[in-house]
C-alpha cells in the first residue's frame, strides 16, 4: 500500500512547526509496512488533487493571504473534499478553509470549504491547551500549543473537534477546531499529530491504511504532555 | 527634586546597587542596578547624555547572532569601551552606563529587537548593526514582520544603518535610514521569508533575491564574505576574517562588526578586519572545555542556538563531527513555551546516529529525532546526559543546546570539572 501525503504551501504556511505532522504521518505510514510518498507543493507549484491525505499548517497574515489567493484559482481542495479525502488544516490553514477570514486587518474571502468565520479576538491566544476530543480516536485528551490573534465562529449545528478544558480554541464558544466530513480544522500546533498519536492514526485510517498503531516514544510524549497540562490545570484551580 | 539632583541620584543608586549585588548571582548583577536608575529616572539613558557623558554607541539587534556580534565589535572598540553582555533589556544598558567612567568614550550594546526604538531615541547611536529576522519565540514576542517594523521606527535617531542584505525583511524596512551599509554573508536561512514582506508576492532566489512583483529586491552589497572568510568590498577582495568561532554565519556577524565599527570611529575596514577575532568563546558558547571531573577526560563543546535558524546553522557544522551528541531542549519563559520549532530544524540532513536528547523537553525532543532516523536515548538531567555520553567511548562530546538548557548545562559544569581548553581553536 501507498499513501500520498500532500502538504500544502509549507513555505508559507510552515511557520509553526506544523510540517511536522507531514513527518510524523509519513513515520507512522512506514512504521505498518506503507510506502510513502510525500509531496510539498510550493508556493508556485500546481496543488496534486489525487492525494490520499493533505494537511495545511499556520503562518502570519500576509502569508496566509497569498496562499488562500492561489487556493481559490481552480479550487484543487473543493476537488479533494468532492473525493472524500482526509484535509488536516491548522490555523491559519483552518482560517481559509472558511467562508471569511481577517489578514492585515482586511476581511478575505476564504475556500468557503467550512460553515465558518475568523474574525480577529480582542486579544492575542497564545499558550499550552488541553482539550477533549469530541471523535473517537482512542484518546481521551488532546494537547497542543495555540497561537493566534483571531477566533473562528462556526455556523450552528457545526461539530466542534474537542472541547475547550484550557486554553481558547477558536476562542468565544468554549470548543477548539472543526469536523466537517473528512476536513479536520484546529488551532493546535505542537504538532498536532506529535502530540496526539491517535489523531494521526484516525487520519492514517481515513486514507485508507486500516489500523494505525503509534510507537512507544509517541506515546510517551502524549502522555507526558497531558499529565503536566493536567497538574497546571489542578494547581491553577487551587490556587 | 531638581531634574539633575534626579540623574544624579539614578546614577548614585545604580552604583551603589551595582556593588551591593557584585555577590549576587551575576545575571541579576546586570540588571537590578539599571532597573532602579530608570524607576528613578525613566529617562536616564536620555540624561547621561546631557550631563556630558556621552558615549559614541554601537546597537546590535536582529534575531541571531547578537551577543557574539558584540563581542567581535567591542574587541574592536577596545578595553575601554563599555558593552552588555546578555542583558539586553533597557536596564541592562542602563546598568552598563550607571557604571560606566568618564574615560569610556565608545559603547557596543546589544538590544532586543522590540526596544530598538527607545534606546535609539535616547541613545541616538551612530550606528545599528542589524543582523538577520528570523522567527523566535512567537508566543511571546510581535510576530517577526511586525518587529521589523518597529526596529524601523528607530530610523531617525541612526546615523547609519549596517545589515545583512540577504534578509528581505531587513531590506523591506530600511528605506527611512539615512545611510545603509550592506553586507552579504556566504548564506542565508530562508524560510522565515519566503513571501515578499512589502507585498506578500512569491520571492525569488538565485545569485541575490528579489520580488517578482513590487520590485524589492537585494540591494547592491558595500562588502561581502565569502565561505572561505574571503572579504571584499564592490566585488575587490580587502582581507581575510578569522572571527575565532565556527560557522559562516559568524563570518558573516564578523563583517558586520568590522564594518560597523569603521562606520562609527571612521577605521579602515581593510585595519580592523584583522583585529575581529574573538579569542574565547563567549558566555561558553563554541567553548571547548576538558572535563577533569570525569574518567575518561573528554572534550566537550558547547553551542547555544534558540531557534529554527540557529540550530540549523550550528547543525551544519556538526554534521561530520566524530563526537558524541548531546542535544538540550527547555520551554521556560525566556526559551518561548512552544517547542514546535523543533520540527522545522532538518534533522534529517544530519548523519543518522546515536544521539541524546535532553532537558525538561527531551521526550519532545526525542520524537523529533526518531522520526528524523535517530537512535535515541532520554536523559532528562543534562549532567547525567554528559556522563552518559562520556561512557560511550569516543573521548568528544558535543552540546547544543536552548537558551535555558544551554545556561543551566554551563551552570553544571563545575560539577563535571570543566576547565576551559587553554590554547584551542574551537574543535569544529
Ligand atoms: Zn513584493
Amino acid at each position: 500500500m501507498n499513501i500520498k501525503i500532500v502538504s500544502i504551501f509549507p513555505d508559507v504556511l510552515g511557520t509553526y512547526g506544523d510540517q511536522g505532522n507531514a513527518r510524523v504521518l509519513e513515520y507512522l505510514a512506514r512504521s505498518t509496512g506503507a510506502t510513502t510518498e510525500l509531496v510539498s507543493v510550493g508556493i508556485n507549484d500546481v496543488v496534486p488533487v489525487d492525494g490520499d491525505l493533505y494537511l495545511l499548517g499556520g503562518g502570519e497574515d500576509g502569508p496566509q493571504a497569498l496562499a488562500a489567493r492561489r487556493l481559490q484559482a481552480g479550487a484543487p481542495l473543493q476537488r479533494v473534499v468532492e473525493r472524500g479525502r482526509p484535509i488536516l488544516a491548522i490555523c491559519a490553514g483552518y482560517q481559509i478553509l472558511g467562508r471569511s477570514f481577517v489578514a492585515e486587518g482586511k476581511t478575505l474571502p476564504g475556500l468557503n470549504i467550512l460553515p465558518a468565520d475568523s474574525v480577529p479576538a480582542t486579544r492575542r491566544m497564545v499558550g499550552e491547551v488541553l482539550s477533549e476530543p469530541l471523535i473517537g480516536i482512542g484518546q481521551a485528551l488532546m494537547t497542543g500549543f495555540e497561537n493566534h490573534g483571531s477566533m473562528t465562529v462556526l455556523d450552528d449545528g457545526v461539530e466542534p473537534l474537542a472541547r475547550i478544558r484550557r486554553g481558547s480554541g477558536n476562542g468565544r464558544d468554549g470548543y477548539d477546531g472543526v469536523i466537517v466530513g473528512s476536513v479536520i480544522g484546529s488551532y493546535m500546533h505542537g504538532p498536532i499529530l506529535a502530540r496526539n498519536p491517535g489523531l494521526a492514526c484516525h487520519l492514517l485510517s481515513c486514507a485508507g491504511l486500516g489500523e494505525v498503531q503509534p510507537s512507544r516514544r509517541h506515546r510517551q510524549l502524549h502522555h507526558e504532555r497531558a499529565r503536566a497540562q493536567i497538574e497546571s490545570l489542578w494547581r491553577t484551580v487551587r490556587a | 527634586m531638581s531634574l539633575a539632583r534626579r540623574v544624579q541620584l539614578a546614577r548614585r543608586v545604580a552604583q551603589l546597587s551595582a556593588a551591593g549585588v557584585r555577590c549576587a548571582p551575576r545575571f541579576q548583577g546586570q540588571t537590578l542596578p539599571g532597573r532602579l536608575a530608570l524607576a528613578i529616572d525613566p529617562d536616564f539613558l536620555m540624561h547621561r547624555r546631557d550631563e556630558g557623558l556621552a558615549v559614541r554607541s554601537i546597537l546590535v539587534t536582529g534575531t541571531n547572532g547578537k551577543t557574539t556580534t558584540t563581542a567581535l565589535v567591542k574587541e574592536l572598540l577596545g578595553p575601554n569601551a563599555l558593552s552588555n553582555r546578555g542583558s539586553n533589556l533597557p536596564w541592562g544598558v542602563a546598568t552598563v552606563l550607571a557604571e560606566g567612567t568618564s574615560r569610556s568614550r565608545d559603547a557596543v550594546f546589544e538590544v532586543d529587537e522590540a526596544y530598538v526604538p527607545s534606546v535609539a531615541r535616547s541613545l541616538t547611536p551612530a550606528v545599528l548593526v542589524w543582523l538577520n529576522m528570523s522567527r523566535d519565540q512567537l508566543d511571546r514576542s510581535l510576530e517577526v514582520r511586525r518587529l521589523a517594523a518597529r526596529i524601523a521606527e528607530s530610523a531617525t535617531d541612526i546615523d547609519t544603518l549596517v545589515a545583512n542584505a540577504g534578509d528581505p525583511l531587513i531590506v523591506a524596512h530600511a528605506s527611512e535610514f539615512r545611510r545603509c551599509l550592506w553586507v552579504k554573508g556566504p548564506e542565508e536561512w530562508r524560510n522565515d521569508a519566503l513571501s515578499c514582506p512589502r507585498c506578500t508576492s512569491e520571492l525569488l532566489y538565485e545569485t541575490t533575491w528579489r520580488c517578482v512583483n513590487c520590485g524589492l529586491h537585494e540591494p547592491e552589497a558595500d562588502y561581502q564574505v565569502d565561505a572561505m572568510g574571503q572579504l571584499s568590498a564592490h566585488g575587490e577582495a580587502i582581507a581575510l576574517l578569522h572571527p575565532g568561532l565556527p560557522g559562516s554565519f559568524n563570518l558573516l556577524n564578523a563583517s558586520l562588526a568590522v564594518v560597523a565599527v569603521a562606520a562609527a570611529t571612521g577605521g579602515a575596514v581593510e585595519q580592523l578586519a584583522r583585529h575581529a577575532t574573538v579569542t574565547r568563546g563567549v558566555e561558553g558558547r563554541f567553548t571547548t572545555w576538558w572535563l577533569t571531573g570525569v574518567e575518561t577526560t573528554p572534550s566537550l563543546t558547547t553551542y547555544l542556538a534558540k531557534n529554527p535558524a540557529g540550530w540549523h546553522a550550528n547543525l551544519a557544522m556538526l554534521n561530520d563531527a566524530d563526537a558524541e551528541l548531546v542535544l538540550g531542549l527547555n520551554a521556560k519563559v525566556a526559551d518561548g513555551r512552544d517547542t514546535s520549532w523543533i520540527w522545522d530544524v532538518a534533522f534529517e540532513s544530519l548523519g543518522i546516529g546515536p544521539v541524546i536528547a535532553t532537558g525538561e523537553r527531551a521526550t519532545d525532543l526525542a520524537l523529533r529525532l526518531e522520526v528524523a532516523g535517530f537512535d535515541v536515548t532520554v536523559e532528562a538531567s543534562q549532567r547525567a546526559a554528559i556522563r552518559l555520553a562520556a561512557s560511550r567511548g569516543r573521548n568528544r562530546i558535543v552540546y547544543l543546546g536552548n537558551y535555558t538548557a544551554f545556561r543551566s548545562l554551563i551552570g553544571d559544569l563545575p560539577a563535571l570539572g570543566a576547565i576551559a581548553a587553554l590554547g584551542s581553536e574551537v574543535a569544529l
